[in-house]
């Protein structure tokens, strides 16, 4: 494999001098190489704006996108690497394509859609300094509780984006029905849960917990322990 | 950086111990870690020595030397060629669209082209390719061409000012260009394996 190519020399700053005089030929040369230099330059910029322009909305057009191994190839870890890999079930979310696995080993037994951080920005209109991020915290976590029939305890920001007042009791917060039968925290605040939003599952939408289906969240409610390793990315 | 280069071990089998160890200390940190892996053309995505997700890279050339063998870099700075724009929800004392409604970022909204700047001079140019269209693939030669310019250039650079810069070019295809995007954290760390262990 050929790593050190030549590079590519552009070099501009006397051609104006070079033109004066020489042959047609050489004119013709140098203004196209000027005006190739000028279109590298367009066509670059072109380049990345289609392809953002053409990006892909829908996950069922994301899900055959691009080719997907789980696996490391076997034998590449040594023994120690190995030894720290998670042991049992573990849960692997990729927030880009909204779905949560579970893992044993190196091999993943479940597959579901969820709906993770939407990374909008909200301001608090109390001090327009201040605001939220709603991402889905990318990283290494560990279930740290699991709950039957859970309650929202309603941040400051949920209040704020309905355009309601915050309250001042903390009774007024709690509200029931809206996490589905289970939730599975993984610290800072952030759940695994349910929804009632089910038609937004596979899109980014949340502030920042990852939202399952009900089926899907009984599954992995029963089968994910307390302890059990998390990665998202 | 380049001294300390020549004082390493060259066989590739100890290259291949060296950075296994230094990813041993990476997977312990119990954070996600990014192996560029030369040989095979993909870059893997772990946390606790596991790979998580695999970013098969279609070309990728080195610029500026080769890199220490099991030094890890840190992500310093995301340089998209187009920002992405930030999503705002609607305040709803001047708009009455319902916020789970609101248009969320996702991949699709991430940059194609790009470059990753890391600690110690090192830095990943990523742009598209593979696209079916010639027209299209033309043009992502010439995004390509213009990554190369700006690595060399700055290599050359580097040597003037005693600055030392290297370079990887990767050619993605444009989702997993913008899957990798996606992916990275602030601070993450990468580590290069040249060498097929």
């Amino acid at each position: 494999m050929a790593f050190c190519r030549r590079s590519t020399h552009l070099t501009m700053s006397r051609l104006p001098y070079r033109i004066q005089g020489t042959p047609s030929l050489v004119k013709q040369f140098t203004s196209w190489t000027i005006a190739g230099v000028l279109v590298v330059t367009l066509t670059s910029w072109l380049s990345a704006e289609l392809t953002i322009a053409g990006a892909l909305p829908a996950v069922s057009q994301r899900e055959g996108a691009g080719s997907m191994r789980l696996t490391a190839p076997a034998g590449e870890e040594p023994g120690d690497l190995k030894q720290l890999a998670p042991r049992g079930v573990y849960v692997v979310v990729d927030t880009a394509r909204n779905r949560l696995y579970l893992r044993r080993g190196e091999k993943t037994f479940y597959a579901a859609i969820v709906s993770t951080g939407s990374g909008a920005r909200l301001i608090d209109p109390r001090d327009p300094s201040q605001g939220w991020r709603f991402d889905t915290p990318h990283g290494v976590f560990t279930i740290t509780s699991k709950l039957l029939n859970p309650v929202w305890n309603k941040p400051d920001w949920a209040f704020l984006e309905e355009g309601q007042p915050v309250p001042t009791e903390s009774a007024d917060r709690i509200e029931s029905g809206v996490l589905g039968q289970y939730a599975l925290g993984f610290g800072d605040g952030y759940f695994i849960h349910g929804t009632l939003y089910t038609r937004l599952l596979g899109t980014n939408v949340t502030h920042g917990c990852i939202r399952l289906g009900d089926e899907d969240l009984r599954h992995v409610f029963h089968v994910v322990p307390i302890g059990a390793t998390v990665i998202i990315f | 950086m380049g001294s300390h280069a020549e004082e390493l071990p060259s066989t590739a089998k100890e290259s291949c111990v060296i950075l296994l160890r230094e990813e041993v200390r990476l997977a312990e940190a119990l954070r996600l870690y990014v192996i560029v892996d030369e040989a095979k053309r993909r870059l893997v995505l772990k946390a606790k020595g596991t790979a998580v997700r695999e970013f098969p890279v279609r070309s990728l050339d080195r610029v500026g030397g080769s890199r220490e063998r099991g030094t890890p870099y840190s992500l310093l700075e995301k340089k998209p060629f187009i920002e992405p724009a930030p999503r705002m929800l609607p305040n709803p004392s001047i708009d009455s669209r319902v916020a789970e409604d609101s248009t969320p970022l996702n991949v699709s909204a991430m940059p194609v082209r790009y470059e990753l700047v890391f600690t110690g001079g090192f830095s990943l140019l990523v742009h598209p390719g593979g696209a079916d269209s010639p027209w299209r693939r033309i043009l992502d030669r010439m995004g390509g061409l213009s990554h190369r310019v700006k690595a060399h250039a700055f290599t050359w650079g580097g040597k003037l000012w005693g600055e030392p810069r290297k370079f990887l070019l990767l050619e993605m295809s444009p989702e997993e260009s913008q899957a990798f995007y996606w992916a990275l954290n602030p601070t993450m760390k990468v580590l290069i394996r040249q060498d097929s262990c």
